[in-house]
Parts: C-alpha cells; sequence; structure tokens
C-alpha cells in the first residue's frame, strides 16, 4: 500500500475512533445506560467526565505513534528516493518545508 | 433576571477592595507579559503566529484558554444546571474538536506556512475563495466575540456598579490594549497564564465548597463528588437522564465537533507550534488540561444544584441567573476574597477567547484580503495594517454589542454552525482530495452559509428546521440539513466543473501544493486523486440529510 493511502486511511481510522469514543450520548441513547456505577457516579456520567476523554487521549497517542514513526519515516524515504532521482538545482527550503 | 438582593443569599461583593486587587494584579501581568514580548515582533509572522515559535506545553494551555472562554465559568455551568447530562455530551463533543483539527488539517497547513485558513485557501483554491473565506471568518468570529464582550462587560458591571456602555468599552479598551500591544506573541503567553489562572480559580474554591457539601473526595473536584450522587438522584431524580433523542446528540456531533474545527482562532494556534511535531504533541497537552478542567466545571454544576436543593431554593432562582452559580457558591461557601479570584479566572477566560478572536480577524484582513487582492506592500506595513486592524475589530463588536441582537445568547453556537457547514468541508475536503476544485468550494461555502441562516430561528423566524426546544432555539437543528447539502454541493460540484473544458479544472495543477502541505516530494506521482472517497462521502451524507429533513 503506498504511503499517502496508509495516511489517509489512518487519518480515516483515527476521526473514526476518536468520534466513536466521544459519542456516548449517541451510544447511551441507542443501546441504553448502563447499569453499574465508578467511582460512584452512574456509568454514563463518567464516560462523559472522564472516560471519555481518557479514551480520546490513549487513542490520539496510539494515532501520534504510528504517523511519527510509520508514515514518517516512510515520507523521509520517499524524499531521500527523489533527492537522489532528481538533480533540481533547488537551493534552500520554502517556509515550512523542514519542520518535520 | 432578578435585582441584585432579592435571593435570601450573598450575590455581589460586600467587600470590593481584595477583589480589585486580585484582579488588577492580573491585568498588571497580562500587560507585562505583552510588553516584554513586544520587542520580539519584527514582522507579520511574529504578529499573526507569534513567529512559529510555541512549544506543546504552551500552546496546549493557550488552545484550551482560547477554546474554553468565558462561557466555560458562566453559560457552561447555566446549561448544566437546566440540561443537566445532555448538555455535558454537547460539551464533551467540543473537546473533540483541537485532536480532529489536528489531524484533518492543522498540521498539514503548519507545514504550508499558512497564517490561517483563507490563506490555505487562496493557494488550493484561488483569491476569490480566499475573499469568501475571509469574510466567513470575520463574521463567525464576530459573532463569536459578542459573546465574549458582552459577558465580561456584565462581569465589570456588577462588579463595578457602572452601567453596561462604559462597562463595555472599558473591556474593549483593556483587551485590544493588550493584544495592540504584542499580537499572538503576547498573547499566546497571556492565554496559557490564563489557562492555569481559569483551572486554579475553579478547582481550589470547589475543594472547600465540596468538603462543606460533605464530600469525602473534596481533594480532587473532578471526580470526588461520587458519595453525593445517591443524595442527589433521591432529591433530582432526572439528573442523570439523557433526556433527548439519538439525533439530537447526532446534531450536537456535527455542530459542537465539526464546527470548531472550521474555527480560526483555534486553528491559527496549532499554525504558532514550532514545527509540525510540536504541533501534534500540543494535542496531549490540549486534552489533559481541558479533560480537568472541564470536569471541574461540572462538579460547580453538580455542586450549585445539589446546595441549591439542599437549601430548597432550587426552584427560587431566576433560570438567567444560572450564569452566575459559580459565584453564588463561592460568595456562600468562601467570602468575597476568594470569589475575587473566582471571577479574575472567570475574566481569564473571556480574555484568552476574545484576543484570539481579533487575531483571527486582524490576520484575515490584513494578510489575506491583502494578499487576494495581490497590493504591493512592505513587511512594515502590513504589520501595522494588522494593528489597525484588531483595533477596529475591538471597535466593532464593542459598537454591535451596545445593541445586541435579540438572539446574542446562542450567537457562539450559531457560529459554530455556520463553521461547520461552510469552512470546515471546504478545509478538510481541500487538503485530502485533490479532485476538490474552486467552483464547488465556492459553491459549498454559500450554500453552507446561506441554509443554517435560513434555517435557524434567528433569521426568519417563520422558515425553520428540526423541531421546538433546545436544539431550535440553539439554531443547531439547522445543521442536520445544512452540513449534508454543503457536502454533496461540494463533491457534485467539483466533480462536474472537472468535466466542463472552458472552466479549465485540471486536478494535476494541484499536485505540488498537496504533495508540499502533506510532506511528500514533489515527485510526479498522483496522490489522493481519487474520486471514491468523495463518492462515498457523497452517499453518505444522504441519509443524513434524509434524517434532518424528517420532522423532530
Amino acid at each position: 500500500m503506498q504511503t499517502h493511502t496508509k495516511e489517509a486511511l489512518a487519518t480515516v481510522g483515527a476521526f473514526l475512533a476518536l468520534s466513536a469514543v466521544i459519542h456516548g450520548g449517541i451510544w447511551f441513547t441507542m443501546f441504553g445506560t448502563p447499569d453499574f456505577r465508578v467511582l460512584g457516579f452512574p456509568f454514563h456520567y463518567f464516560w462523559l467526565v472522564a472516560g471519555g476523554p481518557a479514551t480520546l487521549f490513549v487513542l490520539y497517542w496510539v494515532y501520534y505513534r504510528y504517523v511519527t514513526s510509520s508514515i514518517m519515516a516512510e515520507k523521509e524515504q520517499l524524499k531521500a528516493a527523489a533527492d537522489e532521482g532528481a538533480v533540481t538545482g533547488e537551493v534552500g527550503v520554502e517556509p515550512g518545508d523542514s519542520d518535520d | 433576571m432578578q435585582q441584585v438582593g432579592e435571593y435570601p443569599f450573598q450575590e455581589t461583593f460586600d467587600v470590593l477592595a481584595a477583589p480589585l486587587i486580585i484582579i488588577g494584579l492580573t491585568f498588571v501581568l497580562y500587560y507585562g507579559i505583552s510588553y516584554y514580548m513586544k520587542s520580539n515582533i519584527q514582522g507579520t509572522d511574529d504578529y499573526m503566529v507569534a513567529g512559529r515559535t510555541i512549544g506543546p506545553f504552551v500552546n496546549g494551555s493557550a488552545i484550551s484558554a482560547t477554546w474554553e472562554s468565558l462561557a466555560t465559568f458562566m453559560g457552561v455551568i447555566a446549561l448544566m444546571v437546566q440540561v443537566q447530562i445532555p448538555f455535558l455530551a454537547m460539551w464533551t463533543n467540543f473537546l473533540l474538536s483541537i485532536p480532529l483539527i489536528v489531524i484533518l488539517y492543522g498540521q498539514t497547513l503548519r507545514r504550508l506556512g499558512s497564517y490561517t485558513p483563507a490563506t490555505f485557501c487562496k493557494d488550493r483554491y484561488g483569491n476569490t475563495m480566499s475573499v469568501v473565506m475571509a469574510l466567513l471568518i470575520v463574521f463567525v468570529m464576530l459573532m463569536y466575540a459578542l459573546g465574549q464582550f458582552i459577558g465580561l462587560a456584565q462581569i465589570a458591571e456588577i462588579l463595578f456598579g457602572w452601567d453596561y456602555t462604559l462597562s463595555l468599552f472599558v473591556i474593549a479598551v483593556l483587551v485590544t490594549g493588550y493584544v495592540v500591544i504584542a499580537g499572538m506573541w503576547g498573547v499566546s503567553y497571556n492565554s496559557a497564564l490564563q489557562f492555569w489562572l481559569m483551572l486554579t480559580a475553579a478547582f481550589f474554591p470547589m475543594m472547600i465548597v465540596l468538603q462543606q457539601l460533605g464530600s469525602t473526595g473534596w481533594f480532587f473536584p473532578p471526580l470526588g463528588y461520587g458519595d453525593l450522587v445517591p443524595e442527589m438522584e433521591a432529591a433530582q431524580p432526572g439528573f442523570f437522564d439523557m433526556t433527548f433523542d439519538t439525533r439530537w446528540y447526532f446534531a450536537m456531533f456535527l455542530a459542537m465537533a465539526l464546527g470548531p474545527i472550521g474555527m480560526p482562532h483555534l486553528a491559527q494556534r496549532i499554525f504558532t507550534s514550532r514545527d509540525v511535531e510540536a504541533g501534534r504533541k500540543t494535542v496531549f497537552w490540549f486534552i489533559f488540561v481541558s479533560a480537568l478542567m472541564f470536569a471541574t466545571v461540572y462538579a460547580v454544576a453538580f455542586a450549585g444544584v445539589m446546595w441549591l436543593t439542599q437549601e430548597g431554593l432550587i426552584d427560587t432562582v431566576d433560570e438567567a441567573d444560572f450564569d452566575k452559580m459559580i459565584f453564588y457558591l463561592n460568595f456562600a461557601f468562601s467570602g468575597d476574597t476568594i470569589t475575587g479570584y473566582v471571577v479574575a479566572g472567570a475574566i481569564a477566560g473571556g480574555l484568552s477567547t476574545v484576543s484570539g478572536h481579533m487575531l483571527a480577524i486582524s490576520a484575515a484582513v490584513a494578510n489575506d484580503v491583502i494578499e487576494a487582492f495581490e497590493l504591493e506592500i512592505t513587511e512594515d506595513r502590513k504589520t501595522q495594517f494588522g494593528y489597525v486592524s484588531v483595533i477596529a475589530a475591538g471597535l466593532v463588536v464593542a459598537l454591535i454589542a451596545l445593541s445586541p441582537p435579540a438572539f446574542l445568547v446562542v450567537s457562539i453556537l450559531w457560529a459554530f454552525a455556520i463553521s461547520a457547514a461552510a469552512i470546515t468541508p471546504v478545509i478538510v475536503l481541500g487538503v485530502w482530495s485533490a479532485r476538490v476544485n474552486r467552483y464547488g468550494a465556492i459553491a459549498s461555502s454559500i450554500v453552507g452559509f446561506v441554509t443554517v441562516v435560513v434555517l435557524s430561528p434567528h433569521a426568519f423566524g417563520a422558515i425553520g428546521a428540526g423541531g421546538e426546544g433546545l436544539t431550535a432555539d440553539l439554531g443547531i437543528d439547522a445543521i442536520m440539513i445544512a452540513f449534508p447539502l454543503s457536502m454533496l454541493t461540494f463533491i457534485v460540484v467539483s466533480l462536474v466543473a472537472e468535466r466542463i473544458d472552458s472552466l479549465g479544472v485540471d486536478p494535476e495543477s494541484n499536485r505540488a501544493l498537496i504533495n508540499e502541505m502533506h510532506g511528500y516530494p514533489d515527485d510526479d506521482v498522483e496522490r489522493f486523486t481519487s474520486a471514491v472517497p468523495l463518492l462515498i462521502l457523497a452517499l453518505l451524507m444522504l441519509p443524513i440529510l434524509w434524517w434532518g429533513i424528517q420532522p423532530w
């Protein structure tokens, strides 16, 4: 699979996963509120106050790890391959080009 | 709203000296930071995006403060008290916006070196769309800033006993002053400080309140009040009910998660990051500190209901006065000095947000409009134009706030709906598809904007969408129609325009830009050029549109 396809799928996956954990309101109205408590709070209240944001943090970390390790490494390889394959005569970089 | 002194509890300060000293000291600090940062401004890059030097911790805190606003201390608590769990779900949606900004376009536009989403639109779609986007940004930011100015003026009114007009202009001068002095440098560091002021002003006083309400977990307000839940359930049996149906929560997702994605004052913060990696790391700090802040604020709302119920006053307090719940609680349990610090926290929230709005307006006018018309002016003159734009924005917002429109209370949520329908699709699809083009973008923005305005209850009362009740009053029902309509327009018009030779649309012309913004080499490889994802997206919009036009 090409790098940009992986990047697009990772983005769609992250979007759906983050949205799914945060949208407890949709799930609880569709499937009902679970009948147990966490720290004394009804589960659905606890999820909206703390569980959802905590899971958001973890899922974003997973996305971050994947993008910064796998995707960025592949982009660097593509850049290196392009630099070897073409002499552009370009000197210096445009603003932002080397920011990664 | 009742007159001060009509409730059987303290509503305003008895002794003003200590609160005034605390609030005065915070302003000295804000101006000191701005003055210190002033020397860093050498050009537009410094004024608009702080020289792109801000690290993750400062940026995460600053974004959180800008994002939370004065509403966190006033409106959020009031709506939590009245709407309860559904509002909590609504606000949690809001938390999603910053991670989604970074994932969907923040990192790519930061790589591109954009000042605002309109700068990106100029590169991606051309000058006309850039001007349309700049106008949308100015409109949405004015709507948003209006509520903040009025809230800040009301605090000054209550605190000092000045009349509303005087309060408004004093606030306008104070805010505009420190934004003008140091631009995004001063605003970023001030906003970071303001966040911690907000958090401590909510967190520590709540420890005192919860302890006196009898909670054993008083030392950690965000999650420490679970032992009060049975008492709450006995007194207010409906407090933990979901109340509304699934569509309500789905409409909230469109407005509260997808709306803020298009908000330039939030995106601009990501553009201040010192590099793309720092922009990504900012999200961790943002989620952590914002979740802590919001969980604390929910505790305030819970404690407010609990206290009023225990005192037998829950039905005597006017709905409009729930905005002041955090102050009432602290007057009752902690006295004037601590409440003074809480007021300083509320002011900090308003200042951080409104300063972000003013800089976004300034960047849209001073940078994007100038670039769209290709005016030849020096860097110094452009920066000066930025200063003038901030002053003009402050003046315009203050003048509108003098005679606020009837829908003012919900102007922020209305701005979210417009942003979700008219701004977000254009930016996000422009980043991820080479197949969308200027014709689709312009049509989509206009359709999205007009649909929200026409269907919301604030402009044409006779035409509406959805049902009656909270979301209709908030103008959010309209988003269930406006968002899918905007997306469909964007995709269909873009793909049709490709097939009309006389329009000269060539997806190939975007290739270098798309490669650059995503960090790929310009190596003749076609990326993000398939129409299939767009067609799938268009198909997904159809059931949402159908759902939106059904009676609620």
